[in-house]
């Protein structure tokens, strides 16, 4: 065991060494560490290949990095030295009146339930306080002698999202979309996309990165991108030497890190190639980056030598799921990361980024496996209301729900079980049966003064009006685009009209209009030649014609700048051009089979090259030219809702949002306001209010809202615990429910039977708390046959000797947000993502480290990745490295 | 049935209707027999002898309950019944150590199919897989040039679990190849032709990038490597794709003048793949038709593979542990009418417990079975039509014995016995078939076996040749010498 451990230490040495005078590894191991390491200082091998084993072996896991008991941090120089709350601990030359050695000698420490230090290491740390306490500034961080952990660290292909993000960091390039086709998706493994041992290659792989890597060549500006590392005063034509500068540069930008010799001569020969076949050298170094964007360096995450551009590497990839800028990779150059202070700098700064959020969008929908909302097929049957565009609604709303806790707000990670807010398009609202209170602030279009938006993820540039109908009551519909003179609209016929929370429903024959025309509209569209139609609407019927104007702006009948309305099963546009007649026609009309009564996006765009468009839902569902200026444009017509201006084409239908843009938004925009939800205060709605009370978990338990399935969900993902097979004598084909038998009931046989009851408390009561949701996240008190519900139950914690009871959902979230064991659950959760692989038993020292040091810092999103990654598991532990036996062995 | 099977002539014909110009063409006129002993002169496996080494791994999901096994080719193994010369049928094997607590068996009992332990994740298996362990052993260096080292493939639709449905592992458990569902990503990895440059310069240019590529690859997997021995095992499989891809880019090229046109590949499957296959574990709807059509075209290109010597390791699933589907058709073998599918009408309920799969959970040994019976029979002229495809004219080779015949192909499921809360019951008695791998083992026989499936595994193993073994290396091993020759 020691010689392994020494032999370990050795070829970790000879790593450092190579790093720090950019001899290369092999080399290194081809001569021998014995040779190397005789040029070394003798203080600096013994401190290495003695004393700081033993210091990482025996003290670091409560005296390391993160929140080190009695502030002693034993892993650096300059923390060793100072001491902790208790004083300094070591005297240089002075055993005798060293705290450090007085604890070890006296067999206070390590602590009786750590393995106990040996005589040897005894003897080593007090001749090493002996003489001197020589710690070398080269090596001022020790912690990296920690031992192997359970879950090793292997090189790691970049996810998908990593490569596409890699890419546009390293090249400037957006190659998402043809990433995302010609890639494989990744598999889960452990719950996680990201499991580095899951993380093969196969041919296609191979195949997408050559495909990848010459698209994104012919995309860069090649020339520029090189001129930026090239000598002042060469040309595209280099000369070698300037080539090889060209190529360090450029490598060091792409591959995320100095090259070796080796590496710039292998490029150096290929741009050779290329000379040979008579290129010149701006095509040479086309062909460099292409080689260099399929090269392992490249594709994989090879963090193998202790330093900081390893540290830099693992900081960016976990805090953003993107490599390091061009900050963080000075700071590596510069060696700054060694010191603690400057990578929290770096960490805070990266997490004020908009990439952290974006990674922590991921991380959401990877923990709660969000993208198995894709494909939700519930029985047609059992839920003939269903809308597959409710499963991408619910991922929305989980993601902008966390998003709202972990950075909006920046609230600690427990209350994403009780907070009493989502987030909801109107098709998901309406499916909830949920209606927006009226005390909700509507947004104001993205202006200075803006409250936290209420709506959600939606384009905001060149809203001319918009309409949220949050009035709740009143005659007026007001324009909260903030965009100048509000557009604001009367309704002119209150009677045939109802406010609903967050929603207008047209009953009869209505018409509301502004009271003059809207010319500050009619100025900004006519300038731009183009225009955004948007609406969130609910139709009545599938009957109703004329068109029925849905928005209209208009004067009569055969006069209009632009309708959009519904011809019966179909929707329509009329567009005023000089190339249209007067009633703006040619139309553009949607096909005739995706007109629904339930709640639909729809937008019309218009661009100044005249290309319409009208999507449905996010889709594109119809194309057309609308060619011409539109000088023509009346200036006197008015802007309505529900009717002709002259009041007689009536829509019946209900408008849960409306909108108008002076540009075309484009089909990414479209579909993020077709997703974009709105913000609901569920303060009076207690029954909803938390991450377990949302369509996306909810579905967990399937067509059936299994109880077993949800109990289990809470009990692994939340709980990090898990319970033993059913006995043998049990039948565990599910049992339907029926009238005078409801879920509950059925569940209740299996909780109290005597051979099931062990392990059915311990998740099935949990889900009791759940069971007025059904299998598609809807909210009820009785269930399809007719049986009253109830959501009262309780839960046994892990580890906890009783229950606590609760008597309703709320009551189980509130218990779930207060609890420190869901809080760990989190914490692990995170780790596992941010690590990339499964934790392990021997990670536990560490975990309740991070957990620690992340309540301290508020328990937020922010303070929980800040103590992921200032942790040993990230900042110290080594990759797999190679050891002397890996090297001569193959 | 749906479909004629597909040989060398119809695939040179075209695939109903559709031309499929391989750019193996040169490849697919020599008989099957001259490949296998051109590539056997080229490897290092069994030099002395005339047929080369391989081993396929066949699953099927949901198993056959231990009782019916008893009833021979009188009951659901009836399909078997024309091969039963060529296999041996294993009663009695006992996966029991492949139960990891807290989990269904269909899940573990499954990753133990031809592994023989638990699983130690949810896509990696305790150990490696036996196919895996022979490959090793006769192809250290790697699989002569031209072929692809693993194939993994099936028809099925759970994938909550990869080990539900992939069942080939490497040494350290992980996937040793990724799946491919359908024919058209099937024929791709196994025939597909990487797209080339018509330009010659550019074509030539391509493969210097490739080439600094390679050799970044092999500094990392060489002797001077600064990685571990894991990591250089992942940078090794990507070098051992790179030279796949760099083979088939430039050097077909080079080999083959008369290169035809690009490959036209099979149609666009027509059933439920990804996702929408497995919506939130609630099963598919899906009819017989559908799903026998897409499996046997899958089979066929599969065994097309192997005669032409393209693979000779890997594994096919015909749907996954605990798979959940709802199928409605007439069953019909030998001229006669054997079931009237129609799943969610006889389980009165759609979802989930409206799935055949629920046929299992109800199985109850003094009652008929009928619906579980009729499955578990389709599922056996299913395997049984693979089998048979390597055990027709085409698969004949030098030493006169049929691939069949030569290979180690080993058949195997995951449950037994419908609990499947059940341990003992369900992974005492799972169900094995092998065939004679070249006279290596007896066929045309039925054992009862009474042992643990890592006994047999292990005397499977070292009847192959191969030293290394399953499980700890501590353990008292016990040769199930019965199956052998």
């Amino acid at each position: 065991m020691r010689v392994a451990s020494a032999l370990l230490l050795l070829v970790a040495i000879a790593l450092v060494w190579s790093a720090a005078f950019g001899q290369r590894p092999n080399e290194t191991a081809a001569k021998g560490t014995a040779a190397d390491t005789a040029a070394e200082p003798a203080a600096q091998r013994d401190f290495e290949e003695r004393v700081a084993p033993v210091l990482a072996t025996h003290c670091l896991e409560c005296h390391g990095t993160t929140a080190p008991k009695a502030e002693l941090d034993l892993s650096r120089k300059r923390s060793a030295l100072a001491g902790g709350k208790n004083g300094e601990v070591i005297a240089p030359g002075e055993p005798d009146e060293s705290l450090l050695w007085e604890h070890v000698d006296a067999g206070r420490m390590p602590p009786r339930s750590r393995p106990a230090m040996s005589d040897d290491d005894k003897r080593i740390l007090r001749d090493w306080i002996a003489g001197g306490a020589e710690w070398p500034e080269e090596h001022a961080d020790i912690s990296r002698f920690v031992p192997r952990r359970g879950g090793s660290n292997w090189v790691r292909r970049l996810t998908v999202p990593e490569y596409i993000e890699t890419v546009r960091a390293a090249v400037g390039v957006d190659v998402a979309r043809e990433a995302r086709e010609l890639l494989p998706r990744e598999v889960r493994a452990d719950g996680f996309g990201n499991t580095a041992y899951n993380l093969t290659v196969d041919l296609r792989h191979v195949e997408a990165h050559a495909k990848l890597a010459a698209i994104v060549v012919r995309r860069m500006d090649t020339a520029a991108f090189a001129a930026r590392f090239a000598p002042r005063g060469s040309s595209s034509d280099a000369n070698d030497d300037a080539l090889r500068v060209i190529i360090a540069g450029m490598g060091r930008r792409v591959l995320r890190g100095p090259l070796e010799e080796h590496e710039i001569a292998a490029y150096l020969r290929l741009a050779e190639a290329v000379g040979k076949e008579g290129g010149d050298g701006a095509e040479a170094q086309r062909y460099v980056i292409e080689a260099m964007l399929q090269s392992p360096r490249f594709l994989y995450r090879i963090e193998d030598r202790p330093g900081d551009h390893a540290l830099s590497s693992r900081l960016s990839y976990i805090l953003w799921g993107a490599p390091p800028d061009e900050e963080l990779s000075r700071a590596a150059d510069a060696g700054e990361l060694s010191e603690r202070d400057n990578v929290a700098a770096h960490v805070r700064r990266m997490l004020d980024d908009p990439r952290a959020v974006a990674q922590s969008r991921r991380f959401v929908s990877e923990w709660l496996h969000l993208d198995r909302l894709d494909s939700l097929r519930p029985d047609p049957k059992r839920f003939p209301k269903w809308d597959p565009q409710l499963a991408g609604d619910m991922r929305e709303e989980t993601l902008a729900y966390f998003e709202e806790v972990a950075w909006n707000r920046d609230r600690p990670l427990s209350e994403l079980m009780n907070a009493q807010v989502t987030f909801l398009t109107p098709r998901l609202a309406e499916h909830y049966g949920l209606q927006r209170a009226a005390s909700e602030q509507a947004n104001r279009g993205g202006a200075a003064d803006a409250p936290a938006p209420r709506l959600v993820g939606r384009a905001t540039r060149d809203l001319q009006a918009f309409y949220t109908f949050d009035e709740g009551s009143g005659t007026t519909v007001r324009d909260v685009s903030g965009a100048g003179e509000p557009l604001d609209l009367t309704i002119e016929t209150p009677s045939a009209v109802e406010w609903q929370g967050g929603r207008l429903k047209v009953t009869g024959s209505a018409l509301i209009a502004t009271a003059g025309p809207p010319t500050r509209l009619i100025d900004a569209v006519t300038q731009s030649q183009e225009i955004t139609l948007e609406a969130w609407v609910t139709p009545a019927n599938r009957g109703q014609n004329g068109p029925a104007r849905i928005l209209t702006l208009s004067s009569g009948i055969s006069q209009r700048n632009f309708t959009l309305g519904q011809e019966a099963n179909k929707y329509e546009v009329r567009f005023r051009t000089r190339r249209s007649n007067p009633n703006g026609q040619p139309s553009l009309d949607g096909p005739t089979n995706i007109l629904y009564t339930r709640p639909t996006h729809i937008a019309y765009t218009r661009d100044a090259a005249g290309k319409a468009l009208l999507y449905i839902d996010g889709t594109e569902q119809a194309a057309g030219e609308s060619r011409g200026e539109l000088s023509n444009w009346g200036g006197d017509f008015r802007l309505a809702l529900a009717n002709e201006t002259s009041g007689d084409r009536s829509w019946k239908g209900t408008y849960h949002l409306v909108a108008l843009y002076s540009r075309a938004l484009t089909p990414d925009e479209v579909r993020g306001n077709a997703r974009g939800p709105a913000r609901y205060d569920l303060s009076a709605v207690p029954a909803r209010g938390g991450l377990l009370t949302q369509g996306s978990t909810l579905t967990i338990g399937g067509d059936d809202a299994s109880t077993v399935a949800r109990g289990l969900f809470v009990l692994h993902e939340l709980l990090y615990s898990g319970v033993d097979d059913p006995p043998p004598c049990v039948d565990t084909t599910p049992i339907p429910a029926k009238p005078g038998l409801s879920q509950r009931e059925i569940a209740m046989q299996r909780i109290t039977n005597q051979a099931c009851a062990a392990c059915h408390t311990r998740f099935e009561t949990i889900a009791l708390g759940l069971m007025k949701f059904d299998g598609v996240g809807g909210h009820h008190e009785r269930d399809e046959h007719g049986n009253t519900l109830r959501d009262d139950g309780e839960i046994l914690f892990p580890g906890a000797d009783r229950a606590t009871p609760f008597q309703s959902s709320a009551e189980l979230m509130d218990l779930l947000s207060n609890s420190e064991r869901v809080g760990m659950g989190i914490t692990r959760k995170a780790t596992q993502f941010a690590l990339g692989r499964p934790l392990t038993d021997a990670d536990e020292p560490a975990l309740r480290a991070i957990h620690a040091a992340a309540r301290e810092q508020g328990g937020t999103y922010r303070g929980l990745m800040t103590a992921i990654v200032m942790s040993d598991l990230v900042r110290t532990t080594a990759a797999d490295e190679a050891t002397a036996n890996d090297r001569t062995s193959n | 049935m749906p479909n004629r099977p597909i040989t060398r002539r119809t695939v040179l014909k075209g695939i109903g209707g559709v031309t499929i110009g391989l750019p193996l063409l040169e490849e697919m006129l020599f008989s099957t027999a001259d490949s296998a002993t051109a590539h056997a002169a080229t490897g290092s496996d069994a030099a002395n002898s005339d047929v080369p080494v391989r081993a396929f791994n066949v699953f099927f999901g949901l198993g056959i309950p231990a009782p019916l096994q008893t009833e021979g080719f009188a009951g659901v193994l009836e399909p078997l019944k024309p091969l039963a010369d060529k296999l041996l049928i294993l009663r009695n094997v006992d996966q029991v150590r492949g139960d990891l607590p807290g989990i269904n068996a269909h899940y573990d009992g499954s990753t133990a199919a031809f592994t023989a332990e638990p699983p130690q994740g949810t896509a990696r298996a305790g150990g490696p897989s036996i196919d895996q362990v022979v490959r090793l052993a006769h192809y250290p260096r790697g699989l002569p040039p031209g072929m692809v080292p693993t194939i993994v493939a099936g028809t099925f639709f759970r994938r909550d679990r990869v080990s539900r449905h992939s069942k080939c592992f490497n040494k350290d458990g992980t996937v040793a190849a990724p799946m491919q569902e359908t024919p058209r990503e099937l024929f791709g990895r196994l025939f597909g032709e990487i797209d080339s440059d018509d330009d010659p310069r550019r074509q030539r240019l391509r493969r210097s990038v490739l080439d600094s590529v390679v050799e970044q690859a092999r500094f990392y997997t060489g002797d001077g490597s600064p990685l571990g021995a894991e990591s250089k095992v992942r940078l090794a499989d990507h070098l051992e794709r790179i030279r796949e891809y760099e083979q088939r880019a430039f050097q077909m090229d080079e080999k083959s003048p008369r290169r035809r046109s690009a490959p036209s590949p099979p149609p666009e499957s027509t059933i439920p793949h990804g996702g929408v296959a497995d919506p939130g574990g609630e099963g598919i709807d899906i009819t017989l038709e559908d799903l026998v059509g897409e499996w046997r075209l899958l089979a066929d290109l599969y065994a097309l593979a192997i005669q032409m010597d393209r693979v000779r390791f890997g594994s096919l699933t015909f749907l996954a542990a605990g798979e959940r589907i709802r199928l409605k058709g007439k069953y019909e073998y030998a001229g006669r009418t054997v079931f009237e599918f129609d799943d969610a009408a006889q389980r009165k309920s759609g979802g989930s417990n409206g799935c055949s799969h629920e046929w299992w959970h109800a199985f109850n040994e003094k009652k008929t079975n009928e619906q579980l019976r009729a499955h578990a029979h389709l599922k056996m002229r299913e395997i049984a039509y693979f089998l048979s495809r390597l055990d027709d004219a085409n698969s004949r080779e030098a030493n006169g014995r049929t691939i069949l015949e030569n290979s180690m192909i080993t058949i195997s499921t995951e449950s037994g016995d419908g609990r499947h809360n059940d341990v003992k019951r369900e992974l005492s008695g799972v169900f094995h078939a092998i065939s004679g791998a070249n006279g290596r083992f007896k066929t045309g026989e039925t054992l009862d076996v009474k042992a643990e499936g890592i006994d047999l595994y292990n005397t499977m193993l070292a009847a192959m040749g191969a030293t290394d073994r399953l499980g700890p290396a501590n353990r008292a091993g016990r040769s199930i010498d019965a199956i052998r020759m």
